[in-house]
């Protein structure tokens, strides 16, 4: 059996008097892509915070077995003040790596996808919204984590863009046997890449249902993604308090 | 647009508004004598008269001194306090009103005070401090009030170390904040010295236009004033647009963002 790379255990979390997450129960398996979806503001991103250590949760247990947690927020998150080398170089910091070698790997991670020459010199201002979450799944990819948090990370793509940020991802979660746990609205997406979705209801959020997808996505053919996709929209439509 | 002419263009531009200055100077001279307003030649024989026999480099040198450590001192005091009033609200609402009200005290006021209080080279640098300090410290306040926290999130995320933090993170961010105030300050640290000394014979450049002033001498004073001019025009090109120009690569400018 497949162990999790993370796992929530009635995971309860508060803003304030508001309350977020009401027993979250979720498990992200390694080897594998779980797809997170539900309505806007419903505590997404919330529990992506919680699942990187970047919120404790008010009550409830997170269990982390990978070492190394990357995240790609909803927002690129650039220092403005660094190239996209530097800021993907940024994350190796916490290695102590030589300046060379951390350039490199930086490098590296930035022609995977897609930027080079250029536009590596380049500050986030320069860049346009596309490249910038390029560059965010750049600083991700290059620390090679076991656990790759994605808060709707492709959503500023255009479609084929999209899909080769997605097989980036999907190809880092097969070689390393890492785990990814993606926040998305889209259904097709959620077919395209994952094998596991969890639907979450409006908040304070519950997982109000979870699908295993049929098969691994790189021999899904498109009928079954497209059935795929069919059923989860049926999924967030069932979800009480679903948007109409 | 001028962020559209050339290198070139904006030279020559630059140069006609000096040629411009140098002409109503020369028309003054030649309207009103040399004893308001001496001639370009004179003015130029007198600075090297003083530049040989050694009066200018040793006034400089003490200027610099009582302007640098004054800046200095005023920076620091105003980085530490401004980071604190912007990380804290209480030391913000206590610390406000004080830099406000020595921002309101006039510099000569400062100067006669500090003559009281110290007298020679530290009444100088203490007066620079004190009108210095209080522009500091409301840019510090302003950059520490803005330190944005997504990024310290991200930062967190990714495991920086405490060094990276202050370097990648805070680092940039205050200095984005503090450069303007800073690059000000060093320039009302010079005025402010060169006024400072004037009144308390703490040598320097004041020193030597106090002197030329008693001897009515207005050669003197001008050449005096170009040195001063000098100074800041080098201390500008060579230190703070190269600075200035490294900033501006990466500052929010809607004219050269990509789409």
């Amino acid at each position: 059996m497949t162990a999790p790379a993370l796992a929530f255990e009635r995971v309860h979390f508060s803003y304030g008097a508001d309350p977020i997450l009401d027993g979250i129960d979720l498990e992200v398996l390694a080897g594998h892509v779980t797809a997170l979806m539900g309505p806007s503001g419903c505590g997404k991103s919330t529990l992506l915070a919680i699942g990187a250590g970047l919120l404790e949760p008010a009550s409830g247990r997170v269990l982390r077995t990978g070492r190394r947690t990357a995240i790609v927020f909803q927002d690129p998150r650039l220092l403005p003040w660094r190239t996209a080398l530097a800021n993907v170089a940024f994350a190796l910091k916490a290695d102590r790596l030589a300046s060379a070698e951390r350039r490199d790997r930086a490098m590296a991670a930035l022609a995977s996808v897609g930027l080079r020459g250029d536009d590596v010199r380049k500050y986030p201002r320069q860049l346009s919204g596309g490249m910038r979450q390029r560059v965010a799944l750049a600083r991700a990819l290059v620390i090679e984590p076991d656990l790759l948090l994605l808060d709707e990370p492709f959503g500023a793509l255009d479609r084929p863009l999209a899909r080769q940020m997605q097989s980036l991802a999907r190809d880092h979660v097969d070689r390393r046997r890492a785990a990814a746990l993606v926040v998305t609205h889209d259904p097709r997406e959620a077919a395209d890449i994952a094998e596991h979705v969890a639907v979450l209801s409006p908040a304070p959020a519950r997982v109000t249902s979870q699908r295993a997808l049929p098969g691994h996505v790189a021999s899904r053919t498109e009928a079954e993604r497209a059935a795929a996709a069919g059923a989860l929209t049926g999924d967030a439509e069932r979800s009480p308090g679903a948007d109409p | 647009m001028a962020a559209g002419r050339s290198k070139g263009a904006r030279a020559i531009w630059g140069s006609l508004g000096i040629v411009l200055l140098l002409a109503l100077w020369a028309l003054g001279h030649r309207l009103y004598g040399p004893l308001v307003l001496p001639g370009l030649d004179e003015t130029a024989s007198a600075l090297l008269r003083m530049m040989r026999d050694g009066t200018v480099g040793p006034a400089l040198a003490a200027t610099a001194g009582h302007a640098g450590l004054g800046w200095f001192a005023g920076a620091a005091v105003g980085i530490f306090a401004g980071t604190l009033a912007g990380l804290r609200e209480e030391v913000r609402l206590t610390l406000q009103p004080v830099a406000t009200i020595l921002l309101g005290i006039p510099a000569i006021a400062w100067v006669v005070l500090a003559l009281l209080w110290f007298g020679g080279s530290w009444a100088v640098v203490f007066t620079v401090a004190v009108a210095t300090g209080p522009l500091v410290f409301a840019a510090a306040t302003q950059g520490a009030c803005s330190l944005d926290g997504d990024l310290a999130r991200m930062a967190r995320a990714f495991r920086a170390p405490a060094s990276a933090m202050a370097l990648d993170v805070y680092g940039p961010h205050m200095a984005s904040h503090l450069f303007p105030a800073l690059t000000t300050a060093l320039a009302m640290s010079w005025k402010v010295s060169v006024m400072a000394e004037l009144l308390s014979g703490a040598g320097g450049i004041g020193d030597g236009l106090a002197a030329a002033r008693a001897r009515v001498d207005t050669a003197e004073t001008m050449a005096w004033i170009v040195v001063v001019v000098a100074v800041l025009i080098t201390v500008d090109h060579l230190l703070v647009r190269r600075l200035q120009r490294r900033m501006d690569l990466w500052r929010e400018d809607p004219r050269s963002t990509a789409s």
